[in-house]
């Protein structure tokens, strides 16, 4: 009973530790359009619904403000491209609602929703025929120079939870938004971006990702794979090995251009994340049960992305040091 | 287990002793591991892109891992007192044949521990990993030992090179030195259900100071898991 005491006391020593530590001040992130020696080409945001921390749940309405508020940070930093993956897996099935929130903020060009559908798994009776069809769903744009960077939102303040749960065949795995740059900002934008000289939205490539993404992926690549080897003349056999290498998996899983307390990363695709620059972003409020009873929560959105967060990531990734092994 | 040059470079150190400084810290870190019972720790030795650096500074690396690797097998040493087996995971035939001679020896030597597994990755990369994963299950499915309609993310998963030699799921990622990437370790494994520490401290100075908080973040983890599993 005393070692479990002790224990107790040890994690609440710790929980204060990191409290009081969160409330020192800090250094404060550069505007949004600073100038940055090195911005990611590609940025994927993970935005977390972790309950295992003991927090709220998670709401589709607050992953969409997210959504919005990134698109416009980004926009208006010079990022191109956007991946958001949202661990409870609401946004893909949900794309509609995202589409009807994003024309508050900017101009879409085009939007394309990819579904498992797409990559049909052929029965064994025309493997030969099928195999040279077999096409996936597209993937993350490929980022061999770790032009990306990673923010993790934890949401656990929120009341509600809304869980969408779609069969794997009608739920988009990978939902792309081309939005075009404009010539003059959009009334929100002005509510979001705080003391910044207004400058023109560039255009943005935003693609909302699915779980199915991740280890599934690898799986279903590995079962094209295998109708195509099984089905090989005798005269090619092992030619199937050379699509099995590294280079080869990765022309199939990263496309042409184409994706708590601690970090988790609760799904998100792993292929397309070996040379990423992580950040992350922990909850905004403390981690002890006894402690959050004291702490005030936000009144809206609560766990969705704060531009702060955002503007230190971008520093991060500006101030890392890349030597990729040597 | 990253930050031994700049560790060295701090002091004014040649990079070698920074190194040797690496490795010890390694011991230090797999006595409090064995100590706490934890079953199995794995260590990014040598990564396939470390190939890219100076052949002096691999060389001074292969020796120091071969060194290593002597010293802890040798009886009475850790290997022995805490019955830990190795495992040498990684395109092993890429390593110089006396640092691969000595890796096997110790694999043999150690076959027949039970109690915990050390993963040694060298030289390693998470995607040569997966890509020889689904190289392995698509050639079982060549082999007619399995349908390719059946493959699943569990037949890709028992490919792994790590779980070969019986390594569970992973539960805790920690890396050293402030870089913030995952530098190709892991990445499938890492992808589900770990808790991914990046520390600023650098790997010779890492020790119990720094482990503690990150065993306490798994306890209180798993503490909350099983309440919220009592409450549904």
């Amino acid at each position: 009973m005393l070692r479990y005491a002790l224990l107790w006391l040890f994690h609440l020593f710790l929980a204060l530790k990191r409290f009081f530590a969160s409330l020192l001040p800090r250094k404060q992130p550069r505007p949004l359009r600073a100038h940055r020696r090195k911005l990611p080409n590609h940025l994927a945001v993970l935005l977390s619904t972790k309950e295992s921390v003991g927090n709220g749940e998670y709401n589709l309405g607050e992953a969409i403000e997210s959504v919005c508020r990134l698109v416009e940070w980004c926009r208006a930093s010079g990022i191109e491209i956007l991946s958001v993956f949202d661990s409870a897996n609401l946004l893909p099935g949900a794309w509609e609602e995202v589409k009807d929130a994003l024309q508050t903020v900017a101009v879409i060009e085009s939007v394309q929703a990819s579904s498992n559908s797409d990559a049909f798994e052929p029965s064994r009776k025309g493997w030969s025929q099928l195999s040279s069809a077999l096409r996936l769903p597209p993937t993350p744009p490929l980022s061999k120079t770790a032009s990306w960077a990673s923010i993790r939102s934890m949401s656990p303040d929120s009341r509600d939870s809304t869980r969408a749960h779609s069969s794997e065949n009608t739920t988009p795995t990978l939902v792309s938004f081309k939005l075009q740059s404009e010539e003059h900002s959009r009334k929100r934008q002005a509510s979001l971006i705080s003391q910044e000289p207004p400058r023109r939205p560039g255009p943005l490539t935003l693609y909302i990702i699915s779980e199915q993404l991740g280890r599934p992926q690898i799986a279903r690549v590995a079962r094209e794979l295998a109708f195509s080897a099984v089905s090989e003349p005798v005269s090619k056999q092992g030619a199937w090995k050379e699509s099995t290498s590294v280079s080869g998996l990765s022309a199939r899983l990263e496309g042409k251009k184409a994706l708590k307390s601690p970090l988790e990363f609760e799904g998100f695709p792993p292929w397309q994340i070996h040379l990423s620059e992580v950040t992350y972003i922990p909850p905004r409020r403390p981690q002890s049960d006894i402690l959050r009873q004291f702490w005030p929560v936000p009144q809206e959105f609560p766990g969705a992305i704060t531009e702060a967060a955002f503007r230190t990531a971008l520093d991060e990734y500006d101030g890392a040091e890349m030597r990729f092994g040597k | 287990m990253d930050g031994n040059r700049r560790f060295a470079r701090n002091k004014n150190e040649p990079v070698a002793k920074g190194h040797d400084q690496g490795s010890q810290a390694l011991r230090n870190v797999l006595e409090i591991c064995m100590r706490l019972g934890v079953p199995c720790v794995s260590v990014y030795a040598f990564s396939i892109e470390n190939f890219k650096r100076p052949k002096s500074e691999v060389d001074t690396l292969m020796s120091l891992i071969k060194r290593s690797l002597l010293e802890i097998s040798q009886h009475g040493d850790l290997l022995e007192r805490y019955s830990v087996r190795v495992a040498g995971i990684g395109k092993t035939e890429m390593l110089p044949p006396d640092v691969l001679e000595v890796l096997r020896g110790v694999e043999e030597m150690t076959r027949h521990h039970k109690k915990a597994l050390l993963n040694i990755c060298m030289p390693y990369t998470s995607q040569d990993e997966i890509a020889t994963a689904v190289q392995t299950t698509v050639q079982r499915c060549v082999n007619r030992e399995l349908q390719p309609d059946q493959i699943t993310q569990d037949d890709i998963d028992e490919a792994l090179l790590t779980s070969i030699p019986g390594s569970p799921p992973l539960d805790i990622l920690v890396r050293t030195s402030g870089v913030r990437r995952l530098s190709n370790y892991f990445l499938w494994q890492t992808c589900a259900d770990t808790q991914v520490h990046f520390l600023e401290t650098l790997w010779p100075s890492f020790g119990l100071w720094d482990l503690t908080p990150i065993l306490m973040d798994y306890q209180k983890k798993q503490w909350t898991r099983e309440r919220m599993s009592k409450r549904t």
